[in-house]
């Protein structure tokens, strides 16, 4: 159960409209590291997570990723609200334009629509929450890209913080990580498939 | 206070703020190694948008807070801290509520249905 709140996480005040960065950025909202992909990750990852704490952090940190959606999105809005035809043909967004108009469609820059394999759940926790912390890792290493391609202060505010958040969950799935290797059971020396356990006949 | 890092303990100490970290004075208000508690001497003298960006900040110590706390459960200098932020972030809800309209759709008050009314997060002054 979720409740929608009438605010973003962070402001998003974009001045200037700007089609091609848009057509960067809409890669952390479809793409393979994007807030789409994170969000669907841990949501779906924690119905079979072993412990009480580990299944708390994957849905609050998976409903945060929710909250990052909605910050991209606007983002992407924002960038490309009230766009002349002049200015979408100038800035690329020309090829995006034809299939969605202005509307937002969960793609990767080079126009992969979202796909579920960019996710994984294997139903491993050890497995699944090194995937996390790789994830984090990867969208981290996305923000960096996009802040080396954009000189939009206003932009570049919003991408920081959103940076920010990728390094404090990779900490916090650190944690997790170490308490649910501190649950196993200690004969399971090398920490595998804990959460498979077939009925005995 | 440590947010920060894989330490073993719970390493954080709670530390009351005598103020919140400005803008103007270049801080980044939402780091959480310097946002402590938003502490504003009295959220009913603010506009709309100051009023909103207060919510956000509380708002966003309580996220960093809850996702801590998930990680170290018995740490009771965070629980101690997290419930002042609920108290905080309660009073200034319901203060921009009553002005200003509802930020969830249940706290709609009043005979109109408010919560259609008025502009999204995403849309800017023009909507005005």
């Amino acid at each position: 159960m979720w409740i929608y709140e009438k605010k973003l996480q962070y402001p998003v005040k974009i001045k200037n409209p700007n089609p091609k960065l848009a057509g960067v950025i809409i890669s952390q909202l479809g793409g393979p590291d994007g807030e789409l992909a994170a969000s669907t990750r841990y949501l779906t990852q924690r119905y079979t997570m072993p412990t009480s704490e580990a299944i708390g952090m994957l849905t609050d940190i998976g409903t945060e990723e929710l909250a990052h959606v909605e910050l991209v999105s606007a983002i992407l809005y924002q960038l490309t609200r009230n766009l002349t035809p002049d200015q979408i043909k100038a800035g690329g967004f020309d090829k995006y334009f034809v299939d969605h108009t202005l509307g937002l469609y969960p793609a990767s820059a080079t126009g992969e629509p979202f796909t579920a394999a960019y996710i994984a759940s294997k139903g491993d926790p050890i497995t699944d929450l090194v995937e996390d912390l790789a994830a984090e890792q990867k969208a981290r290493t996305t923000y960096d890209n996009i802040l080396r391609l954009s000189d939009d202060p206003d932009v570049n505010d919003v991408i920081r913080f959103l940076r920010q958040r990728e390094v404090v969950h990779f900490q916090r799935f650190g944690d997790v990580l170490r308490r649910t290797k501190e649950h196993l059971d200690q004969k399971n020396y090398y920490a595998f498939n804990p959460s498979y356990r077939p009925a005995r006949r | 206070m440590r947010f920060f890092g894989t330490s073993q303990s719970c390493g954080m100490h709670y530390r009351d703020a005598s103020r919140i970290p400005s803008r103007d004075a270049g801080e980044d208000m939402y780091d959480p190694r310097t946002t402590q508690t938003p502490r504003v001497g009295d959220c009913t003298q603010m506009n709309e948008d100051a009023l909103l960006l207060y919510i956000q900040r509380l708002d966003f110590v309580r996220v960093e807070l809850e996702l801590y706390l998930d990680g170290y459960p018995e740490c009771q200098s965070a629980l101690r801290y997290y419930r002042e932020i609920v108290e905080k972030l309660k009073a200034a809800t319901s203060e921009y509520e009553n002005k200003y309209g509802p930020l969830t759709a249940r706290n709609t008050r009043g005979d109109a249905w408010l919560w259609v009314k008025g502009k999204w997060p995403w849309q800017t002054e023009e909507w005005r």
